[in-house]
């Protein structure tokens, strides 16, 4: 095993949190080196460079691990009474390679949910403490999208214009006008017009099988070159089988196996880990030790717990017109109507209705699933003429809810797996009845013909929060406002296992806001 | 891994079950189109059983090919070729077409009627073979949607413009005059005191 010189700050995961905190520290002066699992993707192995990008995102491009299967995976197994389906890449970019990129402030409310609404627990910071980091992600990251929204505080203009709204979002607007609910266009980080280098979005439509042209603001492609200009190193194909200790308790580094399987020894001052919210929890529960024999900085118990994936369903209308469904960005219009508990519902928090484009043809076939005299009568019906409402609702922080390693299947480097276990809550569960019944209205009032839903609980893992939570009482949280670990100075959490609660937004934004001010409190805290 | 994936095509293990995920293995199973040039899996006969399958799944019907027209059986033949458990599954389905034709009519699958073998799918469909029947359809519908002449039809009948996610389209730039009546509205949110 060799061994390694010493930055200020380990950063172990290069996605969305590990490129703006490393981004962040680098710029603020401290020497750092981040590790990687996975690789730089491949700009020609992006589906959407190609024709048949459909049929490579359900193969190599998967943003399922376990089917991806590739040796900088790891698996991961779904069980529970509503397993849900963690979408997760190992690259440098994480999970943003794929992303929708709806880029959404959380709402001051979220953070105080305990105390406003018994409901979950409280933020041990406030909706103030983030503003100021989003507003820097957001000129970090070139945000699409306008101020002024009346269902949310007073913030500074994002540095582009929304995003083309095309035929489907004119559809959703007068949708939302003739119901008389409050809407706004849809905060995306897809660059409108060319910025920093990156080419405006022109459309491309399905965000989720990548964005060639580097429109879709990936952390590979916004906070990274510059991290690296900054003089940042990143090692991919870098995994790390456990945080070490020092003798006093306090992180010193890692063990990390290279791309040729060698073992080596990396010191660090601070170590950050910002694997996301599986991959964070693995690592913690991996690093088990002789003082933290039920994984590290897991007194609490809490380590893998609470995981949260938001209440969320889709719900299709089928429209007479066509509505452009080969075009523009994920999301479009949406609508914080329901955001705020309401005591006329019969659960509390609430949700968003986005009203997000449509589907493509192998996508709209396989749903479909008709066959024989019926298929192209069935695909003819419903391909450009479906148009999808997305509907996100805070989901409980629930300790049943849960991350735990599985030794029956391992990794490339013969470490565990992972299993994933949940339920939905009775709480969302009433709030998506709720939202789809409002999405139904929605697509009705949009001039719909017919409406289909998914479900309740369809299983979208597209949002991995909670497993590692931020608290300001040790007995139930793993870090603390600053991100540090209760139990081990030195180490450091920040990334979507962080947040106590998830409101009922798309997360991305918020977890790379959290990322920036992590790294202001490592750097801050740097002589300690 | 549950699965040995240096077995040679030909020689899955058909104590295989066909329970199994066969999802698990498509991360390892792309074929690019300029790869799908013959049969790597099928023998002649069985061919003929699949091809006939993929057409009761996708029928011709105005502009729109058959499955077997654009080989989309031939694309499931050298996507399963990839992976032992898909290698099983697709040689256990094209089995079990054909027990189930010669049981009930006494001739090959693709010589029966296509009522005949719709019955057959259905029963499959529904049975025990519910899962082989899943994956035929998923990899005749992936070969069937990436062929030029399929596409050309779903532009031709949808006016889904299939160029467009790899091109690039212009579309309505968003107006911000819609937002009148949003603006003169007081504000919606919760105040939280620190």
């Amino acid at each position: 095993m060799s061994a390694q010189a010493e930055p200020d700050v380990l950063v172990i995961g290069a996605g969305a949190a590990g490129a703006a905190l490393s981004w962040r520290l680098a710029e603020r002066g401290a020497d750092v080196l981040c590790l990687e699992e996975g690789d730089w993707v491949d700009r020609d192995s992006i589906p959407k460079a190609h024709v048949d990008w459909e049929v490579r995102g359900r193969h190599y491009w998967n943003p399922a691990p376990s089917i991806r299967d590739r040796d900088v995976d790891y698996a991961v197994t779904n069980l529970g009474e509503n397993p849900v389906d963690p979408f997760m890449y190992s690259a440098v970019g994480g999970s943003t390679v794929g992303f929708g990129a709806q880029y959404w402030r959380l709402q001051p409310s979220d953070f105080r949910t305990r105390t406003l609404d018994e409901y979950g627990v409280d933020w041990p910071l406030a909706y103030e403490d983030l503003v100021p980091y989003y507003d820097i992600n957001e000129r970090e990251v070139g945000v699409s999208g306008l101020a002024g929204d009346p269902t949310g505080p007073a913030r500074e203009a994002p540095p582009l214009p929304p995003n083309a709204m095309g035929a489907v979002g004119r559809r959703w607007a007068e949708g939302f006008e003739r119901l008389g609910w409050y809407w706004w266009p849809q905060d995306s980080a897809i660059v409108s017009r060319d910025y920093r280098g990156r080419p405006a979005c022109t459309n491309r439509s399905q965000c989720a099988f990548g964005c060639p042209q580097k429109s879709l603001s990936t952390a590979d492609v916004t906070y990274w070159p510059r991290a690296l200009e900054l003089g940042a190193e990143l090692r991919v194909r870098s995994r790390v089988r456990r945080i070490v200790l020092d003798s006093s308790g306090a992180a010193a580094g890692v063990e990390y196996y290279d791309a040729d399987g060698r073992l080596h020894e990396q010191r660090a001052r601070r170590v950050a880990l910002c694997a996301g919210g599986i991959g964070s929890p693995r690592l913690l529960l991996i690093s088990a030790a002789g003082g933290h024999p039920d994984g590290l900085a897991n007194s609490s118990g809490q380590v893998g717990r609470n995981l949260m994936v938001h209440a969320q369903t889709l719900v299709a209308g089928r429209f007479p017109e066509p509505t452009e469904a080969y075009a523009g960005t994920v999301g479009a219009m949406s609508s914080r109507q329901f955001y705020e508990t309401d005591p006329d519902n019969d659960f509390v928090r609430g949700f968003i209705v986005a009203g997000n484009r449509s589907y493509s043809p192998l996508l709209t076939a396989l749903q479909l699933r008709k066959w024989g005299a019926e298929h192209h009568e069935a695909l003819e019906h419903h391909l450009n003429h479906d148009a999808v409402v997305y509907l996100c609702g805070e989901d409980e922080p629930e300790e049943h809810n849960r991350v735990e390693l599985d030794y029956s299947r391992l990794d490339a480097f013969g470490l565990p797996g992972v299993t994933t276990t949940y339920k939905l809550s009775e709480n969302s569960r009433r709030m998506v009845e709720a939202a789809i019944g409002r999405a139904r209205e929605l697509c009705e009032a949009a001039g719909a013909e017919s409406v289909r839903d998914f479900g309740v609980a369809p299983g979208f893992g597209w949002h991995l929060l909670g497993t590692a939570r931020m608290g300001a009482d040790p007995a139930g949280s793993v870090i603390d406002a600053d991100h540090r670990a209760h139990d081990v100075p030195g180490l450091y959490v920040a990334d979507g296992s962080s947040l106590p609660t998830g409101g009922a937004v798309n997360p991305a934004h918020t977890i790379q806001a959290l990322a920036l001010r992590a790294a202001d409190r490592i750097w801050e805290a740097r002589d300690e | 891994m549950a699965f040995d994936r240096t077995t040679p095509p030909g020689e899955a293990t058909l104590e295989q079950t066909p329970e199994a995920d066969y999802s698990l293995e498509f991360g390892h199973t792309y074929v690019p189109p300029e790869e799908v040039t013959e049969f790597v899996l099928l023998s002649p006969a069985q061919q003929r059983t699949l091809a006939a399958w993929a057409d009761r799944l996708v029928p011709a019907g105005g502009s729109w090919p058959s499955a077997a027209e654009v080989e989309a059986h031939m694309y499931a033949d050298n996507c399963a070729a990839r992976s032992p458990l898909l290698r099983s599954m697709l040689l256990r389905a094209v089995e079990l077409a054909e027990r189930e034709a010669r049981a009930a009519a006494g001739r090959a699958f693709a010589e029966c009627e296509e009522a005949g073998r719709d019955e057959i799918l259905l029963g499959i469909a529904a049975g025990d073979g519910g899962t082989l029947f899943d994956l035929v359809l998923e990899l005749v519908f992936e070969g069937y949607y990436r062929a030029p002449r399929v596409l050309e039809a779903v532009e031709e009948r949808t006016g889904f413009k299939v160029s467009a996610p790899v091109d690039g389209i212009e579309i309505e730039p968003f107006d911000e005059a819609l937002l009148e009546r949003i603006k003169g509205l007081p504000s919606r949110y919760r105040e939280v005191r620190r």
